[in-house]
């Protein structure tokens, strides 16, 4: 039986046929070997485009069909379900050749395109006549869902999720879930407040009974394929026993500790209080205090602590009134002082700390390069004070395996920090803050309870009144070749926030100045927002702001204000830098793990930039959130609710075709090397001891071709890229 | 690495002194079959699998010829492990293949004892014969290639063995070395310490290896390695383009002897010979109509070097590929001289060292980052 | 006498450089239409028969496009093919394909500029060596 081949040239409608003579290539393939059809059309893809090659099937008896058109990676699929349907195997029957990505787009010249689409078409054909019958086996799907982020994307996919029914791990690396959303303070443009609509959420998800909750946990690695994940999971001890805390915090309110006295592991710590002998009044009330006797001295006589009694609880610090005591190491290093991440590094923390009043899970942590108990055996305040004798020091860390389905990796994005922007003076001033903040000095459960102050320039952990003028500088580190070419999206429209914030906290009469390149308020109700804030006096200065001087008590913020031609250098008490919304540092190793790829800018990369928002090129592997690029709230709860269904689709029909394009290996010719086995990626390659070769397991195996790469022998193959389909595809690009 | 004993006798006793030696070996239950060069009836010299010592009577191990590389019969015998205890009788391009097989699975070393032998060289088998047939003694052979001549009248070894500079053979538990030593004399020393082991329960007269063995070896490594370099650059000036390459293969017919002598072409079915390599009609109409001729059998060219690719990282140089040719093409130095060049680039000696992987088995994140030029 | 016209014969894994391809297509970037793409699955799935076969059909340059080490789809495969393709360069180097026709690049799948550059590097350098051997005896192998 002789090959039947039915070449198609699509047209698209002008996209191809502008640049590529497409009559010219069909009548030109008509010659070609075990070619008996040969036509041009305008949209292949069609419904028509697609009966047209049903029906030629049919009346030619066609074994093969070549289409010349867009990318396989568009329209592959639509033209093996055209096959299908005309009766033969899609992957035997069916070449797609590209001469519209590859050709028409990219060649100026009409002769070489043509030539260079004839080419192709040419290779395709030669090709096609190789590729045998496949079967995708298909696979049963476990329903459970993993998602990788607690924040609004993780929690709204979670609740999804669950609601149909189905369970979800959600594994969080902090300790506690909400993410960056719960740390601000009112919304735009609706001045939700944040707190109000995203705890809800929270406790949603805690309460939930089909998901479990993984947090202060970490993802180590995932193996497996679509339908059929494992997953092991990494949970970090907090020292709390999670099954007797009520939640109280009583812990973290008697933790002395406040400085990493232990770093790095050390389990002797390098640090000691000592009293400065000038400035101590022999007042005695330290030595009176101390809970190991550790402080002895005469009254009105300087006080000497004893650093091998002394536990470093710190409580004589806090109580001397002339500020006589430090705590330093041996070349008089003061420690790093535990700063709160929830509060943006604004106030510190103790040991044990629970990171806001509403966190899920309502637990504290118990930081081991901090606590004095953990490492040495002795203050044990909290343990004291542990009514319900939850603390337990001798937890370790645990690895789970989990069996999913599907996962969702929402992990959200860090603001970029501007300490390297010398010239913004972000570390010199202490009034010049980023977003996250003045978010944080702004909301109510934040270190000023909401009031918006200034810090005094003396002691940054002080605040003090109300400014009296504020500037609010945008892209800072957007729009920038040095930092980021991309808009982070968010900032025009909190800035506008912030300003009316300002107006509303501080008073009207607050001067309140905007320095932006261009105002982005194209969401809805954004625009009226805009017009809204502008209307409260608020001063729009069109360009951004290049510098940010100190000037006595005051900032100098410099800037081209663009629409009259002038440069202004405006004094202010405060400035807030709308800071860039960036991948986090860790996105590289997590794309890793799951097999994501990353873009060009940094952030997790989808699969079609219009087509396909959430997914990946993992199958099984989806992604919603500011981890695939800068966006607001609205706009990341609708891609976690993309990314559930997309997890749903997957669990509801229960099972899943997979490729069959993997790697088979041909007993008869396998010599049993074994050097395949070694680099396969993924383990799918075993050797069977009896009959001394390598076998692949199907279902592993990616169809990456590492092993046909290299088996001299010929003995592993790629199903679908076999030598002799490549070879031929070679013989017919060049000898023609 | 100590022992060293000693082997003594008259002229045209060296045979007489081995076969003992070897017998020994099956004797003391110390091998239950060996692999050694074992004389016909018809005056050639045959690889051997002998289980009886009587077989031994007509052991040459020093004749100058090797019929098939070692390391593809020690891998027939032990790819499938039997059990016994072999012992095997190897030169220098021998034990290198066979390291190499070993790596690639093909070969299982637990029960081997493994003895190397100083090299001069062979002479390809039909010159063997002949000279053997003109009464050359291996014994002669070896007296004649101590002066420095290793020709036989007009009859010299093969190409590939003027140019070995591995006259001795590493990787070994013993070693049965005479280059440094008197006529008459024959070193047998225990390179591990299984071989140290072997000598005590022989029970031989020990002594010492002359001092002046590690000069000779030094000097006859000195001229090989500048015969190499000589025979290599005059084939690498003649033959440095695909259309010289061609030209050179013109006699070549797709037999694939070359690959079946090769001991590192170690694949059961060769991939030319499998249905990737299976052409349409059409497909030859087409190639000969873009180059207006095909030689055919087609694929020559594309063969050899993708045989210079599969096995150039394991290439020893023994030069069988030469000695299988049935047109008489010198296939060595096409793969000698393209080994050299690739195993340098990996940092890698064919056969130098069971632990060091093959450069194409391994990979690692930060290397050959020349390759691509590209940095992010 | 008309200009000599280099072929090159390009083979894009799925997932970074052939994704790239589209990209540079999607974004009309220009580029010579000398280069001609295979479609593989990964870098690593170019065996060495490819290579040889191309250049024995006259291909006066090849092209492997891979993902950058560290974000290949299946992992290391890139890895892999670098290797290979360093082992290659000496066989063909041996044989007077210069190391200049015989490019190894990692192209990620959001560089459709990056693209664009080596296929317009690529052809300037081929049109100025001149045919390969093989092209220019116009043999068969």
């Amino acid at each position: 039986m002789s090959e039947r081949i039915g070449f198609y040239i699509c047209h698209c409608g002008v996209n191809i046929a502008y640049r590529v003579r497409v009559k010219e290539v069909a009548e030109a393939m008509a010659l070609a070997p075990n070619v008996v059809v040969s036509r041009d059309y305008l949209f292949m893809c069609s419904d028509p485009g697609q009966e047209l090659i049903e029906k030629d099937i049919k009346e030619y008896d066609l074994t093969r069909v070549v289409v010349a058109s867009c990318s396989p990676r568009m329209h592959e699929k639509t033209f093996q379900g055209a096959c299908k349907r005309g009766g033969l195997n899609p992957y035997r029957a069916f070449h797609m050749v590209c001469v519209r990505e590859h050709v028409s787009w990219v060649t100026e010249n009409e002769d070489e395109a043509t030539k260079k689409a004839m080419i192709l078409a040419r290779a395709g054909i030669a090709r096609v006549v190789h590729q045998h019958d496949l079967f995708p086996p298909t696979f049963d799907v476990c329903s459970n869902s993993l998602i990788v982020g607690g924040g609004i994307a993780g929690m709204q996919a979670a609740l999804d999720i669950a609601s149909a029914g189905f369970k979800v791990y959600l594994v969080e690396k902090a300790p506690t879930i909400g993410g960056h959303m719960l740390q601000f303070d009112k919304t735009f443009p609706t001045l939700d407040c944040a707190a109000c609509i995203g705890t809800p959420k929270m406790v949603s998800v805690g309460q939930n009974k089909n998901i479990e909750l993984l947090s202060y946990s970490d993802v180590l690695d995932i193996s497996g394929y679509i339908g059929n994940f494992t997953v092991r999971v990494k949970k970090r001890p907090r020292y709390i026993d999670m099954n007797k805390c009520t939640g109280c915090g009583d812990c973290a309110t008697v933790c002395p500790v406040s400085y990493k006295l232990f770093p790095a592991g050390a389990k002797v710590t390098p640090y000691h209080y000592e009293i400065d002998p000038e400035k101590c009044i022999g007042c005695t009330l330290c030595a009176r205090k101390c809970p190991e006797k550790a402080i002895t001295g005469e009254k009105k006589k300087a006080h000497v602590i004893d650093a091998s009694t002394c536990i470093r609880c710190g409580l004589c610090q806090t109580l001397c009134k002339k500020d006589a005591i430090r705590i330093v190491d041996e070349e008089g290093n003061a420690p790093q002082p535990l700063l709160s991440t929830w509060d943006a590094g604004l106030v510190t923390r103790h040991a044990a700390n629970i990171a806001f009043p509403q966190a899920i899970p309502q637990a504290p942590t118990i930081d081991p390069e901090a606590c004095i108990g953990f490492n040495t055996g002795k203050c044990m305040k909290c343990v004291a004070a542990c009514k319900a004798e939850a603390i337990d020091f001798s937890q370790k860390e645990e690895i789970v395996e989990l069996n999913v389905g599907s996962c969702i990796l929402a992990t959200g994005y860090n603001p970029l920090n501007p300490s390297p922007m010398k010239e913004l003076s972000y570390d010199a001033c202490p009034n010049v803050l980023t977003n996250l903040e003045f978010e944080r000095l702004s909301n109510a459960t934040g270190p000023t309870s909401g009031k918006i102050l200034k810090r005094d320039l003396n002691n940054p952990k002080k605040f003090t009144e109300p400014p009296k003028s504020v500037a609010i500088l945008h892209c800072i580190g957007s729009r920038d070749i040095r930092y980021h070419e991309y808009c982070s999206r968010t900032c025009c429209m909190y800035a506008l926030k912030f300003a009316h914030l300002i107006k509303d906290k501080c008073g009207h009469d607050t001067e309140v100045y905007n320095f932006y390149i261009d105002m982005r308020c194209f969401g809805k109700g954004y625009e009226e927002f805009y017009k809204r804030v502008q209307s409260e006096g608020v001063r729009m200065i069109r360009g951004k702001a290049s510098e940010i001087k100190k000037s006595g008590d005051m900032l100098i913020v410099r800037a081209e204000d663009t629409l009259s031609a002038r440069i202004v250098e405006i004094p202010v008490e405060m400035a807030i830098l709308c800071t860039a919304m960036e991948p986090r540092e860790d996105l590289g190793q997590v794309a890793r793990t799951f097999g994501v790829t990353v873009g060009g800018d940094g952030f997790f990369l989808e699969e079609h930039p219009k087509l396909e928002p959430v997914s990946t090129s993992s199958s099984g592997v989806f992604i919603a959130g500011a981890c695939q690029g800068p966006k607001d709230i609205p706009d990341t709860v609708a891609q976690a609710k993309a990314a559930a269904a997309e997890c749903l689709s997957l669990s509801a029909c229960g099972k899943v075709e997979v490729s069959p394009e993997v790697s088979v290996i041909d007993p008869d010719i396998c010599v049993g090397c074994q050097i395949c086995i070694g680099l396969c990626p993924y383990g799918a390659i075993t050797f069977n001891e009896l009959k001394k070769i390598s076998e692949v397991n199907s279902a592993v195996c990616k169809g990456c071709g590492s092993c046909a790469g290299h088996c001299p022998s010929g003995a592993a193959k790629v199903q679908h890229f076999t030598d002799k389909q490549v070879l031929a595809e070679l013989d017919g690009m060049m000898f023609n | 690495m100590s022992t060293c004993c000693k082997l003594s006798f008259e002229q045209g006793g060296m045979n007489k002194e081995l076969a003992n030696f070897f017998k020994g070996l099956l004797e003391k239950d110390i091998v239950h079959a060996l692999l050694v060069p074992v004389s016909t009836s018809t005056g050639m010299v045959r690889q051997t699998l002998v289980r009886s010592q009587d077989k031994l009577d007509t052991i040459d191990p020093f004749a100058p010829v090797v019929p098939v590389n070692g390391a593809k019969l020690v891998s027939s015998i032990t790819a499938h492990p039997s059990g016994k205890k072999l012992g095997v009788l190897l030169r220098s391009c021998e034990m290198r293949a066979l390291v190499e097989l070993v790596k690639l699975k093909q070969a299982d070393l637990s029960n081997v004892l493994l003895i190397g032998m100083d090299c001069y060289g062979r002479f390809e088998n039909q010159n063997f014969t002949k000279v053997r047939g003109e009464g050359q003694t291996s014994e002669a052979f070896l007296a004649s290639a101590r002066q420095g001549t290793t020709a036989a009248g007009e009859t010299d070894v093969a190409g590939a063995c003027a140019i070995c500079e591995f006259p001795s053979t590493d990787n070994v538990d013993l070693h049965l070395s005479l280059m440094g030593a008197e006529p008459g004399e024959m070193y047998i020393q225990g390179i591990s310490d299984k071989g140290d082991q072997v000598l005590k329960i022989l029970g031989l007269q020990t002594a010492k290896i002359p001092a002046k063995r590690t000069t000779v070896l030094e000097a006859l490594i000195k001229e090989r390695t500048k015969n190499r370099d000589q025979v290599l650059g005059a084939y690498r000036e003649t033959t440095g383009s695909i259309p010289a390459l061609s030209d050179y293969l013109s006699s070549c017919v797709n037999c694939y002897n070359c690959r079946v002598a090769c001991p590192v072409c170690y694949c059961k079915e060769c991939v030319f010979l499998t249905d990737t390599f299976r052409y349409t009609g059409d497909q030859f109409m087409d190639r000969s109509l873009f180059t207006g001729a095909l030689t055919m059998p087609a694929d020559t060219l594309f063969y050899h070097l993708t045989r210079i690719s599969h096995i150039g990282t394991s290439c020893v140089g023994c030069g069988q590929c030469t000695s299988a040719c049935p047109n008489g093409i010198d296939l060595m130095p096409i793969f000698r001289s393209a080994a050299e060049k690739i195993q340098e680039r990996f940092d890698y000696q064919a056969g130098r060292s069971l632990e060091e992987p093959q450069p194409l088995s391994v990979f690692f994140d930060n290397e050959f980052t020349d390759v691509t030029g590209q940095v992010k | 006498m008309s200009e000599f016209e280099p072929k090159i014969v390009a083979f894009f894994c799925n997932w970074c450089t052939f994704t790239a391809a589209d990209l540079a297509g999607t974004s009309r970037l220009s580029y010579p239409h000398n280069l001609k793409i295979i479609r593989v699955m990964c870098s690593g799935m170019v065996d060495p028969k490819y290579v040889l076969k191309a250049f024995l059909n006259g291909a006066d340059g090849v092209l492997i496009g891979g993902c950058w080490p560290g974000d290949c789809h299946y992992i290391n495969g890139n890895l892999k093919a670098r290797r290979r393709v360093a082992m290659l360069t000496e066989v063909l180097r041996a044989y007077g394909i210069d190391e200049q026709r015989f490019w190894l690049r990692w192209i990620a799948a959001s560089d459709g500029n990056m693209l664009q550059k080596i296929a317009k590097d690529m052809t300037e350098k081929l049109r100025a060596m001149g045919p390969s051997a093989v092209h220019a005896a116009q043999i068969a192998g």
